[in-house]
């Protein structure tokens, strides 16, 4: 189920919350969070009633690996091979939807034989769910959080804000909320009010904003002939603001829905186009993604090295980088994507850590507009491997960025905006985009700051409206991070 | 202000909006959903697909009982002089056949036609994608959107007598857009006589609805700009012969015969290679309502 679909706003959400409520007057010891554990099995399976199955069964296998776990000793060698489990379970499962093929059609003995296995439909969220159990089974290993019941487990993982594309929790920050869920009285009015403020911005962003870009990208990578080196860059640019409006949209409604429920899960964007580095900018966007790669992937990859150095952590950036652009999805696309931001982030720790150093008593800085500059322009070539699908249309895409041929033309930017009154609007609303990306503040960082005023009133009901008359257009796009 | 007074106020300005919205789209109805169509005069000024399926639910059955399916080509053929029938012009600018189907089966539903005119056309064949939203327009639509809108803008602009240029007639007929003449006499590429089989299934199935529902049906195949026509000659030949035999059996009128050369080779009946303009689409109405009749 799509949270920018009127299933969801006019049945599924305001179902839940009014059974939830009732749930919690019955005083029924947790029978509030039965209800929201029914109601992510209903929102889970909405589209596919067989997914549920791959659903359970993950949660049920994590769950009894972690009992165990926790039965096991403390520093003992089963306690290790049960966590080595978990990890070949767990990698094991999104191989088999996910990476065996494009493993064997890579590797050129298997490619020539045609030897593949069926081709599978992954389970939805499939990368999410398996990266929050992963998370669950390192911290019940390591006791920074003791093992959940398997109710309080299948809830925690099927939480239907976040079980499709995250943002990605933790156990030991959602499970100790539980009681507040199974709480009588509820969330305060504040909450709700900041939730439903939230949740209007989250769906304006998607179906209005990201829409708009969509068009624009959509043009650029499928349509555009002898692209000159701005349209070519003006496309990429409206494939990441997309991107970004469409990812951080969807995350502001999962949040918020969690929030109505008096639920608090983590934030995962927060204005990550003003960064000016490539560092800056993976702490401000996917950010429960980040946290991932560093405490799960960088980490462990520099452990394994026998001291950290500025070599051994660039290697063990490029590898993490790398596996988490593969994460996205069964393609060299997606490597290359991850590949190109690890080497950026080798070049601005080389950056930070030595040529700083060298200047002495004062450092070398470039001003901040040229460093944003600079990090967009990363962010955007990375971005293009991203949108692409194969490594051939991305190859073909990269030379019309550095064209010297009529580098200024705007055909293309012309015979895309055409004429009409949906191009007015969608303009409108690309220019909204602009300005809210890189000028305002981030959506969670002005729901942090809501205060029940008039104009905050007038614009929730405006974002609903416009967004409401939008989605009801038959316009709206799927998410992009659907797909992965 | 307290946070549950906010809460309450959001909710009742929401509430309020869309039921002033409701209210405004079922007294203006520019699609005749909510209200008796007969008798009305509804055109199409945006979104034609969408706008022609939400007319064929109950405007296009009360007031009509003849269809013309077509693509751009016969999107301004004003069919209101063949006799013995009331028209609706559901050609669409760029449709397949797939997409006419749609269109089609909600005029069907309800609806009786004695007669359907079927344009036979490449590009009707060549795939089936929906476009603009049409796999997805539902009737929820006339409640609210961005099409219902700009239609309920000129339904009132209409009223305040300063209609819309290139809205539709009534009967669907739509004057093409953009001004001017422009041939561009060129071979066709391969893909433009691609035949796609869900497409050719949809032709078949549409005719055999139209049959089953008591329509006569007449395929009409459409007259080229004769110098055009002459040079893709050839693989306009082949698409026919492989089209005639796979669709139902009914009577053809061939606008690329002989007897039809002398209107092609006439550049003023033309707007371009495949778009006749306003003179060229009312010789075609004439004559095809003596031939039909």
């Amino acid at each position: 189920m799509n949270f920018n679909s009127f299933p969801f706003l006019l049945v599924f959400l305001p179902a839940t919350l009014l059974l939830v409520a009732i749930a919690r007057k019955l005083r029924i010891p947790r029978a509030p969070q039965l209800v929201v554990f029914v109601a992510s099995m209903v929102f889970y399976s909405w589209a596919k009633p067989a997914n549920l199955a791959y659903l359970l069964a993950s949660i049920v296998v994590n769950w009894q690996i972690s009992q165990w776990m926790s039965a096991a000793t403390p520093e003992s060698r089963a306690r290790k091979r049960l966590l080595q489990l978990g990890f070949l379970l767990n990698i094991g499962f999104l191989c088999v939807f996910k990476y065996v093929n494009f493993l064997l059609t890579s590797i050129p003995y298997f490619a020539a034989h045609h030897i593949r296995l069926p081709d599978l439909a992954f389970p939805l969220g499939i990368s999410f769910f398996t990266l929050a159990q992963i998370m669950y089974l390192v911290d019940v290993y390591q006791e920074v959080a003791p093992p959940s019941g398997l109710f309080d487990h299948a809830t925690f993982v099927s939480f239907f804000p976040y079980v499709i594309s995250g943002p990605i929790a933790k156990a030991r920050r959602i499970l100790h909320q539980f009681p507040t869920l199974n709480a009588t009285a509820g969330p305060s009015a504040d909450t709700v009010a900041r939730a439903l403020y939230l949740f209007s911005i989250g769906l304006i962003k998607k179906v209005v904003v990201a829409d708009a870009f969509s068009q624009a990208a959509d043009f650029g990578f499928d349509s555009a002939r002898n692209m000159s080196a701005l349209e070519a860059w003006v496309f990429v640019s409206c494939y990441t603001l997309q991107i970004y409006f469409d990812f951080s949209g969807y995350s502001d409604m999962a949040i918020a829905s969690a929030l109505f429920l008096g639920i608090d899960i983590p934030r995962n964007f927060d204005a990550p186009l003003r960064a000016t580095s490539i560092s800056e900018f993976w702490t401000r966007w996917h950010i429960s993604l980040s946290e991932f790669i560093t405490a799960y992937l960088y980490t462990p990859i520099l452990k394994t090295f026998s001291r950290a150095t500025l070599v051994t952590s660039g290697v063990a950036t490029l590898l993490a980088m790398s596996i988490a652009g593969l994460w996205h999805g069964p393609s060299w696309t997606f490597v290359i994507f991850g590949f190109i931001h690890g080497v950026a982030l080798v070049i601005n720790q080389i950056w930070k850590k030595q040529f700083k150093k060298k200047k002495g008593k004062k450092s070398f800085e470039l001003p901040d507009p040229i460093c944003w500059f600079l990090t967009l322009a990363v962010v955007d070539l990375a971005f293009v491997f991203f949108r692409a699908g194969t490594l051939p249309v991305a190859l073909a895409y990269l030379p019309h960025l550095v064209s010297l041929r009529h580098p200024f033309s705007t055909a293309n930017l012309v015979q895309m905006n055409g004429a009409g009154i949906m191009v007015a609007v969608y303009v409108l609303a690309q220019i909204a985009g602009v300005a809210a990306a890189f000028f305002d503040k981030s959506s969670e960082a002005l729901a942090q700051n809501f205060k029940p005023a008039t104009l905050n009133l007038v614009a929730t009901c405006v974002f609903a409206l416009v967004a409401l008359v939008f989605l009801n257009s038959s316009m709206s796009k799927p998410f992009v991070y659907f797909a992965f | 202000m307290t946070s549950r007074t906010w809460i309450s106020r959001v909710l009742a300005a929401i509430a309020l909006v869309l039921c002033v919205n409701f209210a405004a789209a079922i007294a203006l109805d520019p699609y005749g959903i909510f209200r008796d169509p007969r008798g009305r005069k509804l055109q199409v000024v945006f979104a034609a697909r969408k706008a022609k399926f939400l007319l064929s639910k109950r405007y296009v059955p009360a007031n009509f009982d003849a269809l013309l399916i077509g693509p751009s080509s016969s999107e301004n053929w004003d069919p209101a002089s063949i006799p013995g029938v009331t028209m609706y012009n559901e050609s669409t600018l760029g449709a397949n056949v797939t997409e006419e189907k749609r269109i089609v089966d909600q005029a069907l539903s309800r609806g009786h036609f004695k007669l359907a005119i079927c344009i036979l056309y490449p590009t009707m064949t060549t795939n089936h994608t929906m476009n603009d939203g049409l796999d997805a327009v539902t009737t929820a639509e006339a409640l609210g959107s961005i099409h219902l809108y700009i239609e309920e803008a000129a339904q009132i602009l209409a009223a305040l007598h300063r209609p819309i240029a290139n809205a539709s007639a009534p009967n669907g007929a739509t004057p093409l857009k953009g001004s001017g003449q422009r041939f561009d006499i060129a071979h066709f590429t391969a893909s433009y006589f691609d035949v796609d089989p869900v497409a050719v299934a949809d032709y078949t199935h549409m005719v055999e609805s139209l049959q089953a529902n008591g329509a006569r049906i007449v395929y009409v195949i459409p007259a080229l700009y004769e110098p055009c026509r002459l040079l893709n000659a050839a693989e306009f030949a082949a698409y026919q012969r492989k089209m005639q035999p796979i669709l139902p059996q009914a009577a053809t009128i061939d606008l690329s015969s002989s007897e039809f050369e002398t209107f092609r080779a006439n550049p003023d009946n033309y707007v371009d290679c495949f778009h006749v303009g306003a003179d060229g689409a009312a010789k075609i109405s004439t004559y095809l309502a003596q031939h039909i009749n």
